[in-house]
């Protein structure tokens, strides 16, 4: 299944997880120490498909 | 949501004066209506769905257009049509995109750089066409009708060269009044209006003393009145002496059309790569289409000699149609809505839009225009953008309050009870939501385990 996020989709789901990681969520990747700002490591997570969020669509073609 | 007036629009707008396009585009519309594919076409949309990929017909169609008697092999249509849908999707954009507001400022900062106020004329025969900014504005205000009115007409590819022609049917075309071939002499002492014909200016509109008597006594409020000279000029006798009476019919004779269809002006010749084509000042697109005229009628009004030639060798070519008339053009929107439907009105608002900026040397994406062009049609008939038109019918009473005359918006709303469902831009803005669109259209939801 070749199910794409859009980029409005992308940049909810990387941001709400940056909220989180940035009030102390637990990091669900190895991150090197210099990495210290949650957007950085949301997209880290994001890009390694970690992050537990989807998206719900109203309408969809596929 | 359905729509009602998007049933009856296209209705009233075939209601007469109905084209007739000529063979040749005839059969290619059959061919599009009814879905007629070529085997090209039919070979790549196999292979599409081979492939379950998904592209347009119309995109299809064109890509099969461009193969149409090349030699290729299935694999290498493959390939071809792999690219065309990865293109295709390329250029496709996002779901919670705003297109409105970018197709808004894709037209409004090109608009910006529009001269004022610029009169173009078009080509050597001086007809005056507003363009640029004026132009736009009239377009996107849906006005009744453009302030300069203006039609092309195409003569019948096989006679389109025919200089002779060409004139004779612009003359038929253009309106003629009697001051135009004709002075007026106004006799009180025995209670007459004299019409004195000039035989030079008779001759070069082709109207005769009798036809013009005719007309004269056809017109309404000059029956029976009329009566020809011996001297080449004809009188309306007034039967009881009465100044006003006097007064009223000299302006009836002076104000008659002798001759040609209803608001055309002026028509004049151009020639454009070796055919004649004629531009008219003012349009009448319902007459004009229903207007005949053929080669025949042409022939027996000039050159009797062939006329007999050719009714003797091929007489089909008599009654063929002098006027191309899937060629005619003309600027009036609403005349265009009125006489050809909604779809042909859409497709002229683009047309006339993109044509206008493309003058003034702007490039604006035809999609963008497409946009404003189906925001103006969606329901049937032609609205203008702005406070009568798409602004002032939206359902949600903020959005229109936000728009204009803020106050009178919200007490009528609320004496009535009006309701809001936010669902709108402005709306959600005033309230101080995210608004619906992009980012603030997504609705993240938890998703507790991953599937490995």
């Amino acid at each position: 299944m070749d199910f794409k996020y859009t980029r409005f989709e992308r940049a909810r789901i990387i941001g709400a997880r940056a909220l989180q990681i940035s009030m102390g969520a637990p990091i669900l990747v190895e991150v090197p120490p210099e990495m210290i700002d949650p957007v950085d490591i949301s997209m880290l997570e994001f890009s390694k498909d970690l992050i537990p969020m989807t998206v719900r669509r109203k309408r969809t073609n596929n | 949501m359905k729509q009602s007036g998007g049933r009856s629009a296209p209705k009233r707008g075939a209601r007469k004066g109905k084209p007739q396009p000529g063979p040749a585009e005839l059969e290619k519309y059959i061919e599009r209506s009814t879905g007629e594919r070529s085997e090209m076409q039919k070979r790549l949309l196999k292979i599409l769905k081979e492939m379950e990929r998904k592209l347009p017909e119309s995109v299809v169609e064109s890509v099969a257009e461009r193969l149409e008697g090349i030699e290729v092999r299935d694999s290498t249509l493959k390939k071809i049509l792999q690219k065309a849908c990865d293109r295709y999707e390329e250029h496709l954009i996002d779901p919670n995109e705003s297109a409105g507001i970018v197709a808004a400022q894709s037209i409004g900062e090109p608009g910006t750089q529009m001269t004022m106020r610029t009169f173009h004329y078009a080509g050597v025969a001086e007809i005056n066409v507003t363009l640029g900014l004026p132009r736009l504005i009239e377009i996107v205000d849906a006005r009744r009708a453009p302030s300069t009115p203006m039609m092309e007409v195409h003569l019948a590819p096989s006679l389109a060269g025919d200089r002779d022609l060409a004139m004779w049917v612009s003359n038929k075309i253009e309106t003629a009044s009697l001051l135009d071939v004709a002075s007026l002499e106004t006799d009180i002492h025995n209670m007459r209006v004299h019409v004195l014909p000039d035989s030079e200016r008779m001759k070069r509109k082709d109207i005769t003393l009798q036809g013009l008597r005719d007309v004269l006594a056809q017109s309404r409020g000059l029956k029976d009145l009329v009566s020809e000279n011996d001297r080449d000029s004809i009188t309306i006798q007034i039967p009881d002496p009465s100044f006003r009476v006097l007064h009223q019919k000299s302006e009836i004779t002076r104000d008659t059309k002798i001759k040609g269809l209803d608001g055309i002006t002026r028509a004049v010749l151009r020639k454009e790569g070796g055919e004649y084509v004629i531009y008219t000042e003012g349009s009448n697109l319902e007459e004009l289409l229903s207007f005949d005229l053929t080669y025949g009628e042409y022939l027996g009004a000039t050159d009797k000699a062939r006329y007999t030639e050719i009714a003797e060798s091929e007489p089909a070519r008599l009654t063929m149609q002098v006027i191309d008339k899937t060629k005619v053009r003309t600027n009036n929107i609403e005349e265009i809505y009125s006489v050809l439907g909604v779809e042909a009105a859409r497709n002229a608002i683009i047309e006339e839009a993109s044509k206008t900026l493309e003058e003034q040397g702007l490039v604006v994406d035809i999609r963008h225009i497409m946009l404003v062009a189906d925001m103006m049609t969606n329901d049937g008939s032609v609205k203008a953008i702005g406070r009568h038109g798409i602004s002032g019918r939206k359902s949600s009473v903020l959005a229109r309050a936000a728009f204009e005359i803020t106050s009178t918006h919200l007490l009528r709303a609320a004496i009535i009870g009006e309701e809001d469902m936010l669902d709108g831009v402005a709306e959600n803005i005033i309230v101080g939501q995210p608004v619906t669109l992009g980012t603030g259209a997504v609705n993240v939801e938890y998703m507790p385990e991953k599937k490995v």
